[in-house]
């Protein structure tokens, strides 16, 4: 089971400590396309791990949020996606977003200091709670 | 922009449960051989058949694959439900960002740096180590200071300084912001010493003023650079012999103190 598992289980980890006996309907997160998280594996990984827990029959809404990238030193915003890298490129940032530093720099003036605006990581954008449990 | 909750921070803590002893390995400057003594400590520890985990968060500047000879083309973490670190030997592990930046040029902010640390801490299931041994970045910024904020309970850093009067200040602070925060280092190591008696009385008084104990003085040795990336020649080494008969067995003595 790959790593989307241990992100999965960080998003189970927040609920289990804050929603204790309480009923979810829905849980909202946002993923970052930066990080390329295989939605399939990492909802399965989720509702798993969810369910072992006491968690049911909730709705799973994912965002997917775009990358955008801004040039620190020249102020350029750019953005790319997913196609635009290479697939040994797209692994590593796949496990470690700030590796696109030691791969990618400002195609305006070749700069490595730039900003991840958008598009890293996995967050918690809302929870919807019903009747208790 | 409305507060997004970063579920990272709610796991961190468990990936460190199955670990007895966390050693983080500090020091208030470059320079001054903390990840050639996080290596060779981690050699020692495993030598005495202990499992040991190498963790390397000098992320801009990663080195302990480069000491350890550690191959990136023929050695990387496995994915199992998150990253397991690749053994290099029986029984001693080793994480570092390079398995994902090679040796490319890695500049990073302050907040970047901090992504880093939780990304790594969120995604490596170390299982059961009796140790981690954690090469730290130089200075108290904002890797180290994650690792006092996250770990505080749980770590007793070794703190490295050289052999320089230079030495004595930024030292002392770091022992001091420590015990301000109720982190008990295990004790200092001074680095690279050349006999001088003089100074060796200065530094002895300076640190006994401030509590804080000398686990022992590590030659200069300059036949180490010639061991670098060969775990076989570092084992010959004169510094390794020395963490061997001076230091290892404190450590192991004062973790559970």
């Amino acid at each position: 089971m790959v790593h989307e598992w241990s992100l999965a289980e960080a998003v189970a980890r927040y609920i289990s400590e804050n929603y204790r006996d309480k009923k979810i309907v829905e849980i909202h997160l946002g993923l970052g396309e930066l990080q390329n998280i295989d939605e399939e594996i990492f909802s399965f990984a989720l509702k798993e791990i969810l369910r072992s827990e006491g968690y049911d029959n909730f709705d799973l809404v994912i965002r997917r949020i775009p990358i955008s990238l801004r040039c620190r030193s020249c102020g350029f915003s750019w953005s790319i996606s997913k196609e635009d890298l290479s697939e040994e490129l797209a692994e590593i940032i796949h496990f470690l977003p700030e590796a696109i530093h030691s791969y990618m720099r400002c195609p305006k003036c070749g700069s490595r200091d730039f900003a991840i605006i958008s598009g890293r990581g996995v967050y918690i954008e809302k929870i919807v709670l019903g009747e208790s449990k | 922009m409305k507060d997004l909750i970063d579920p990272r921070d709610h796991i961190i803590k468990i990936r460190i449960s199955q670990i007895k002893n966390l050693i983080p390995v500090i020091s208030y400057k470059g320079g001054v051989g903390k990840s050639v003594i996080s290596s060779l400590l981690g050699l020692a520890l495993n030598e005495l058949e202990y499992k040991v985990g190498l963790l390397d968060l000098d992320f801009t500047n990663p080195s302990l694959h480069i000491i350890l000879g550690t191959d990136l083309d023929k050695t990387r973490p496995v994915e199992e439900k998150g990253v397991l670190p690749p053994e290099i030997i029986e029984r001693l592990k080793l994480m570092s960002i390079a398995f994902y930046t090679r040796d490319n040029p890695t500049p990073l902010r302050g907040s970047e740096l901090t992504e880093v640390f939780k990304e790594i801490f969120t995604i490596t299931i170390w299982r059961d180590l009796d140790y981690l041994i954690i090469d730290m970045p130089p200075t108290l910024t904002d890797v180290t200071l994650n690792m006092l904020n996250y770990f505080r309970k749980n770590i007793r850093p070794l703190i490295i300084s050289s052999a320089s009067l230079l030495s004595i200040k930024p030292t002392i602070n770091i022992h001091k912001i420590l015990r301000e925060i109720n982190v008990e280092p295990l004790g200092l190591i001074i680095n690279m010493w050349r006999d001088d008696e003089e100074l060796m009385r200065i530094l002895k008084r300076s640190f006994e003023e401030e509590g804080l104990e000398i686990l022992g003085f590590l030659s200069y040795d300059p036949y180490l650079e010639k061991a670098l990336g060969s775990i076989d020649r570092l084992r010959e080494t004169r510094v390794y012999k020395e963490i061997r008969s001076e230091i290892v067995n404190k450590v192991v003595n004062r973790v559970g103190r």
